[in-house]
């Protein structure tokens, strides 16, 4: 096993988190916030998916999904590159969704690119360093890949908490 | 010289840290305990269960005794719970009583599932991946990797949580890392 193949795991476990936490809730309960300033389910499930498809897409040199498969549409959003830093609360209570079935499609679609991308990286690879002078030091793509992991993994966890909060305990195994 | 996968696993651990760690930095004994819903762990809990899990998943891998039993911990924490309890499967009930004495003691229990977790990486190479070690439950063994993926995903999802929680009690910009 390579480092890639351990992302490329530890994806999977974010995409198969988030089918079961997703599948089958309302939009209501997806868009519901438990308090002031806080994130909803389908902010969190569309965040960390841009945040994917920015951080793995930029890495790969490919366009990223949101434009070019047209995404930014299902969700009524312009084609930018925007994946919610910094928005104020009042932009992410206001945000919403289609379903979940769009939070889940819009994931495995930036999943199978970024899946697409790490079969390609070498272990020698994971070692480049990025052009980024705006970091000391400058982050490689191991590193990038390792913040994507992270962000993805913490907010998989997040999303998992909420449904729990808003359906009761018990709900991972029913 | 390219990077391992247990650099992988330090990199993910140590940066997952300062989360855990902000989110317990100064919190008081009714934060720390709080629960946004009947049902819902607390923060509490979430740092002692995922510090179970880790320490649970690198013995095995390791090969070694639970830092929880070995460094006196049990007593320390007085929950009262059989030895190689993790959490898993607690009750409502068993999950709204749980108190740990004192932020200090859940952290410290925490560091010192980190540092066995650090020795463990030191001394494993990426041939060990494909070590067969004892399954989470049952008789069977697994890979080693499996193990160590398992300890990350678990990990990251509870510290997610318990950022989010921090942010809930304490409302927005609380986390500065």
């Amino acid at each position: 096993m390579e480092g890639a193949a351990l992302i490329a795991q530890g994806l999977d476990r974010i995409a198969g988190s988030l089918e079961r936490s997703l599948t089958g809730v309302s939009v209501d309960e997806l868009c519901r916030v438990p308090g002031e300033g806080t994130n909803s389910m389908a902010w969190l499930a569309w965040h960390l998916t841009r945040v994917q498809d920015d951080h793995l897409m930029n890495l790969a040199g490919r366009p990223l999904a949101w434009a070019e498969e047209g995404w930014h549409e299902r969700f009524g959003m312009p084609a930018e590159n925007d994946f919610g830093m910094g928005w104020p609360p009042e932009q992410v209570q206001a945000f919403t969704c289609e379903s979940a079935e769009v939070l889940l499609a819009h994931h495995r679609a930036v999943l199978a690119r970024s899946k697409a991308y790490l079969a390609t990286v070498t272990p020698g690879d994971l070692d480049r360093v990025l052009d980024e002078p705006q970091w000391d030091p400058r982050p490689t793509v191991g590193v990038r890949l390792v913040s994507v992991i992270s962000d993805n993994t913490q907010h998989a966890g997040q999303i998992a908490y909420l449904r729990g909060l808003f359906g009761g305990y018990g709900w991972q195994r029913s | 010289m390219s990077t391992s996968v247990s650099d992988f696993v330090r990199q993910l651990l140590d940066r997952n840290e300062p989360y855990l760690l902000g989110a317990l930095e100064g919190i008081d004994p009714d934060m720390l305990h709080r629960q946004p819903g009947p049902e819902s762990n607390s923060i509490a809990w979430l740092v002692w269960h995922l510090s179970r899990v880790q320490d649970n998943h690198v013995s095995a891998m390791a090969g070694r005794d639970h830092v929880w039993i070995t460094g006196g911990w049990v007593e320390r924490m007085g929950l009262g719970l059989d030895p190689m309890d993790r959490g898993r499967g607690h009750t409502p009930e068993q999950i709204a009583a749980f108190r740990v004495p004192s932020v200090s003691a859940l952290m410290d229990y925490y560091e010192a599932v980190r540092d066995a977790t650090g020795t463990f990486l030191d001394e494993m190479d990426d041939a060990a991946l494909e070590r067969q070690v004892p399954a989470v439950s049952g008789d069977g063994t697994v890979p080693l990797a499996q193990r160590l993926e398992m300890t990350l995903t678990d990990g990251l999802q509870h510290t997610g949580q318990v950022a989010y929680l921090r942010g809930l009690f304490e409302g927005r910009g609380w986390l500065a890392v």
